[in-house]
């Protein structure tokens, strides 16, 4: 394994060609459905420079992210695909929004009129999507003001209606409860749209996130937003079923990778890294592995019992995580400095996925896989 | 002849340096590979033609997302002299508007690169 140039042994290898199977998984799953690839939050922390072509090479017809600052870098790393921004913006940055061409959306009455005044001095048409709002209630325009944002919208020769969407809260849910939930917002999503009029419906009618993708036919209308599934993990493990149906899985597309940069012999009852936390049971090999919860390995992750990989075995971290390092018990095992260490992804017959991290830590595979540190070299392999 | 658009654009050659540092894999985005060989490299050449396929995009009416780079190439004559030439999209996209030609003039400082593009029906 060769380490990127970098001045620290550690970095998160993207594999390209299991984002790029991933991809057409669901596109097979999805049929006709378009595919919009989300990339914010980093490309969720696997680096929006190594993913984006071969999400896009793969038939992703559009990106979406959350921010500005998002799609204004895509459009400077030379993405021409159109790009949309989840969320509603301040009017302050609707012209910068415009200039890099990002499709805009509209959750409210007073976004509406901002991006009127905005459009008011552009030239062409800018495309606008309007999010609706079925439940989540975080953002998007409730249902009964549907039609006066429209009108709103309409009074523009500037403005092109070209999407409306929905989110949905617990689309990964498998409970009845959730179930249920999800199909009402589906009903209360169609009955806005049944309200709007042939004339006046948008041309991109989309639902689901990847849950709603693979969990709800129904909400595979003219395009879908897939995040998390399309980096290799799924939202929750019922929604599996999809995939089987199509003989098709997932792959993760990011390892943690990192080299040993030192060992050393510590006597049984020695208590390794800050805290003194836990007594060496007997002699054992401690492994210095370059990376820390600065880098995205929770400081929880010691008391919750996470593993590393090296020479395709588990071992137990041997103290608390610190900012930079973490210590590894490999017992007796000869471990020589440069060894390869698997944080995240498989060695051997051994795998560690972020959905381990995640149930270990108590938080969700997406936390994790955005909390992988901004100095952690991404590097993109076949 | 008819004149049906023009374009013109500037880029801060630095910049657009730095971005190409930034972006190991921006260069293949934008520039086709002739493109490529004809500017050996030299940002300042590159920023020229870039900026010369933003000046075919406002020629053209549209914006950043209605083509891909890849599909406007800035391609050199042996006397030197610069042309265009339109592919998938963008070819559409001119001959929708009625455009059969396009006029490129490119010019460079190590500072600033700008370009000129003129949309003509050569036809009529």
């Amino acid at each position: 394994m060769s380490v990127p140039s970098s001045h620290r042994p550690a970095w998160a290898e993207i594999s390209a060609s299991a984002l790029r199977s991933n991809v057409l998984a669901l596109k097979s799953v999805l049929g006709k459905t378009a595919f919009c690839g989300v990339v914010k939050a980093n490309a969720y922390g696997h680096g929006i420079e190594p993913v984006v072509d071969t999400i896009l090479e793969a038939g992703a017809s559009s990106l979406a992210v959350a921010t500005v600052d998002e799609g204004i870098e895509l459009r400077e790393a030379g993405v021409t695909a159109p790009i949309l921004l989840l969320a509603e913006i301040p009017a302050s940055s609707l012209p910068d929004a415009l200039v890099s061409s990002l499709t805009l959306t509209v959750g409210s009455l007073a976004g509406a009129r901002d991006v009127i005044d905005a459009t008011r001095q552009a030239t062409g048409t800018h495309p606008v999507h309007l999010k609706i709002d079925t439940g989540m209630h975080r953002m998007g325009v409730a249902p009964d003001d549907v039609k006066n944002v429209l009108d709103v919208l309409a009074s523009s020769d500037h403005v092109d209606v070209e999407g409306i969407y929905t989110h949905f809260s617990v689309a990964d849910g498998s409970s009845g409860d959730d179930r249920g939930f999800t199909r009402d917002q589906i009903e209360a999503f169609d009955t806005v749209l049944a309200s709007i009029g042939p004339e006046r419906r948008p041309r991109l009618v989309h639902l689901a996130n990847s849950a709603g993708a693979l969990g709800y036919e129904r909400s595979r209308r003219d395009m879908v937003r897939v995040g998390l599934a399309m980096y290799g993990y799924l939202p929750s493990a019922w929604l599996a079923g999809a995939l089987e149906e199509h003989h098709v899985t997932l792959t993760p597309v990011l390892t943690l990778r990192a080299k040993v940069v030192a060992v050393r012999r510590v006597s049984a009852g020695e208590r390794p890294s800050y805290g003194r936390r836990r007594a060496l049971e007997k002699d054992s090999n401690i492994v210095t592995v370059p990376l820390g919860y600065a880098d995205g390995f929770a400081r929880r992750l010691f008391e919750a019992g996470a593993e590393v990989l090296i020479k395709g075995r588990r071992h137990p971290l041997a103290g608390v995580v610190t900012m930079d390092q973490l210590l590894v018990d490999v017992g007796d095992d000869e471990v020589v400095l440069g060894e390869d260490v698997v944080l995240l992804g498989r060695q051997g017959d051994e795998q560690i996925t972020a959905d381990e991290w995640a149930q270990r830590s108590e938080t969700i595979t997406w936390e994790i896989l955005c909390g992988v540190g901004a100095r952690v070299p991404r590097v993109l392999v076949d | 002849m008819t004149t049906l658009g023009v374009g013109v654009d500037v880029v801060d050659v630095p910049r657009f340096a730095l971005a190409l540092e930034r972006h190991p894999r921006l260069l293949a985005r934008l520039f086709t590979d002739q493109e490529r060989l004809d500017a050996k490299q030299r940002p300042e050449r590159l920023a020229a033609r870039f900026a010369a396929k933003e000046a075919v995009l406002k020629t053209l009416h549209v914006g950043i997302g209605g083509t891909s780079w890849r599909s406007i190439e800035i391609l050199r004559a042996s006397d030197g002299a610069p042309s265009v030439e339109l592919h998938g999209t963008a070819l559409e996209l001119a001959e929708r508007r009625g455009v059969t030609h396009l006029h490129v003039s490119m010019t460079h400082t190590p500072l600033t690169a700008a370009a000129f593009v003129v949309g003509l029906d050569e036809r009529g």
